[in-house]
């Protein structure tokens, strides 16, 4: 999917002051560039893929160049084609800037933030537009926090373990299709597809707006995948595990996210069961690792015995 | 109905990790397994009973195969205990 700057422009409420006619070029890059030292008369290292931010550190600089260095940087500046160039809160912006930007149809807005946070804001909202994306079958839910992947086949009931644990006050992501990215290293967030926000199927009822059932509380956009719970039928002949000191991890991306596997019969609460894993899971991340508390404490107790 | 002692060679006894297997298998056969130690008989099929145990090096316990799929299952457990060196 192609990202525009008019996108850019939209969802960061940037304010187009010039260059209206460029919002339909494509931002390539996540990464954003300060032109200072190109204000300064070195071109060599111009990132012009970029989109290019202005504060008031450039802007201050901008102001001490005489007239004719002033036209031809800001005209190299523009000449290379940037896609956008950003000027943050609390900056006047000189009219040569408004000028070129008309000239060269390269749109100039102007930010509500300041320099740092701006700069972080458009690296994070870029880097998750333009990371790689994957769909993955599953269901995705905010349990106290914790983002859980609920995997399984078709007619395992993954959806009625969502529907369950919405009632219980948790929070539905996505149902059935999760888009996932990895937002760096560590972090790999899952969100619903545009249609299908909101929306749990449940085999019998139909179609189930979340948020108009059970309130705005019930749904979140996006979440952090902390844990997968891959369910499936009960297979005597499997081996499950019993204890819960093996660490077992699925990969996305780059990412190692914990992995467990919960048998399903009749009769086994299924979202209780997703819902400790989860928990379990939290506990684990605070430190605390029952299995191995409880096999250490075996452990003494046999040496107790034997000596 | 089958009946086989064995004893503890494992320095750090009958402890979570080879419990767990031992039920593992345990529980993939139809027969009723039992473990007996000292007084107390539970059945090898749950994980937290034969931990409770507590079985430590040296000591002995008694294992009792009893259904359809005894032999089958007291073969596959004997080889695993010993292969494993956990018992002899």
């Amino acid at each position: 999917m192609k990202l525009t700057v008019g996108k850019v422009i939209k969802d960061n409420n940037f304010e187009l002051m010039a260059g209206g006619e460029g919002i339909h070029s494509e931002v390539t890059h996540f990464q954003v560039s300060r032109p200072g030292i190109e204000l300064a008369g070195l071109f060599d290292f111009y990132e012009f893929e970029r989109i290019q931010v202005l504060g008031s550190k450039e802007i201050t600089f901008f102001g001490w160049l005489n007239e004719e260095d002033k036209e031809t940087r800001v005209n190299k500046l523009f000449a290379k084609k940037p896609p956008l160039f950003v000027f943050s809160k609390n900056v006047k912006i000189p009219e040569v800037f408004i000028r070129k930007a008309n000239e060269h149809n390269i749109p100039v807005v102007m930010s509500h933030k300041k320099t740092s946070a701006l700069t972080s804001s458009i690296y994070e909202y870029l880097s998750s537009k333009l990371s790689p994306r994957e769909s993955i079958h599953g269901t995705l839910v905010d349990i106290n926090g914790i983002g859980v992947l609920v995997k399984g086949k078709s007619g395992i009931g993954k959806s009625e373990i969502a529907l369950e644990l919405v009632r219980r006050g948790h929070q539905l992501v996505a149902d059935d299709r999760v888009d996932i990215y990895q937002k760096e290293v560590g972090i790999v967030v899952g969100e619903a597809p545009e249609i299908l926000k909101k929306y749990l199927e449940i085999r019998g009822i139909g179609i189930v707006n979340v948020v108009k059932l059970f309130g705005v509380q019930a749904y979140k956009e996006s979440k952090k995948i902390m844990i997968v719970v891959e369910l499936e039928k009960w297979n005597n002949q499997m081996d499950y595990d019993r204890l819960g000191i093996n660490d077992e991890h699925t990969k996305f991306f780059d990412t190692n996210v914990s992995y467990v596997k919960i048998p399903i019969t009749e009769g086994r609460n299924a979202a209780s069961l997703v819902e400790v894993a989860a928990m379990n899971a939290r506990l684990k991340f605070l430190g605390t690792n029952t299995a191995k508390e409880f096999s250490d404490a075996l452990i003494e107790q046999i040496n107790k015995k034997s000596e | 109905m089958v009946n086989k002692k064995f004893q503890v060679i494992d320095e750090m006894g009958l402890h979570a990790r080879p419990a767990s297997m031992l039920v593992s298998m345990a529980s993939k056969y139809k027969s009723d397994i039992d473990i007996e130690y000292k007084t107390t008989k539970v059945t090898l099929k749950s994980v937290m009973l034969v931990m409770s145990l507590g079985v430590g090096q040296n000591e002995e316990f008694t294992l009792h195969f009893n259904g359809e799929d005894e032999e089958e299952a007291f073969n596959n457990i004997s080889k695993f205990l010993t292969s494993e060196k956990l018992c002899k």
